[in-house]
């Protein structure tokens, strides 16, 4: 899936079906400036991670988005955010690893604004945003 | 309009070993040195930089070798070091944004890292979106959104 989606080509294919609607390879060829065997390549790649779908008309295969992928997606969307921080983790044990005893609470004075945050935030985020949110939406 | 705000948020936990205030410093001020810009950005391999302007109103902005090339997302709230938030439309129009909040909270161990991305609801048109998307990413929080509604 990463893979799939990890290139700007294919992202551009994606994209055009979105907007376009199922597209033949002629047409995504207009589109996205790469040759039609390439177009053809990339669509190959993208129906084997199940995000492009297509069916024969005539002489010709109409391709589509094919949301039977969404799972996957769903997983890749998690894996970004868990990347980002395992790489966020990773590079503060670089660099703090030698002086990880350090600093901890020695300059954290306020101690209980950390209590106070943890008990109140998650009430005020779920609460109050949705409420706010579905007024905005009329 | 089916997509409401029943819509679970995505929630990720990491515990580094660090103080709060360094946690957050590195979080924020030096986002470049950690984050995976081949792989997660809107330039991929283009991307040079990304940069988190630290104050509320601040962007966050990726580079390349000729400088800015888009906006991620706009600082929203700015408590170092224990929250930082941020609206979040890599390639997008920002009235689509999601929104995404990093809690610092010291632990024996460290700081445990919260981050909640949520406010896929925010979307007008939800599903049926439509308008120009140019990065992968709309096209995946798109779905996101298509799967969770």
């Amino acid at each position: 899936m990463l893979d799939a989606l990890g290139d700007p080509t294919r992202r551009a294919i994606l994209d055009t079906l979105r907007r376009q609607g199922p597209s033949s390879v002629a047409v995504l060829a207009d589109r996205v400036p790469v040759s039609r065997p390439a177009i053809s390549q990339h669509l190959k790649v993208l129906g084997l991670a199940g995000l492009v779908d297509h069916e024969p008309q005539g002489t010709r295969n109409i391709y589509r988005i094919d949301r039977s992928g969404l799972a996957e997606v769903r997983d890749w969307l998690d894996q970004f955010w868990g990347d980002a921080l395992d790489a966020f983790a990773e590079h503060v044990r670089r660099i703090e690893g030698t002086t990880e005893t350090e600093g901890t609470r020695s300059t954290e004075d306020r101690g209980t604004r950390s209590t106070e945050d943890g008990g109140t935030r998650s009430t005020e985020d779920g609460g109050g945003r949705s409420t706010r949110e579905s007024e905005e939406g009329r | 309009m089916s997509i409401n705000q029943e819509i679970a948020p995505l929630v990720k936990t990491v515990v580094v070993p660090a103080s709060p205030e360094r946690a957050f410093e590195l979080f924020t001020a030096e986002m470049a040195a950690w984050w995976p810009l081949v792989t997660h950005s809107v330039g991929l391999e283009k991307a040079t930089d990304v940069r988190l302007e630290g104050a509320v109103g601040g962007r966050i902005v990726e580079y390349d070798k000729d400088g800015p090339t888009c906006y991620w997302g706009t600082v929203s709230d700015w408590d170092p070091p224990q929250t930082v938030s941020f609206t979040w439309h890599p390639g997008n129009d920002p009235k689509q944004a999601g929104h995404v909040t990093v809690t610092f909270r010291p632990v024996d161990e460290g700081t445990e890292v919260v981050l909640t991305h949520r406010g896929w609801e925010r979307r007008p048109d939800g599903v049926q979106a439509r308008a120009g998307y140019d990065s992968g990413w709309d096209y995946v929080l798109d779905f996101y959104v298509t799967s969770t509604g």
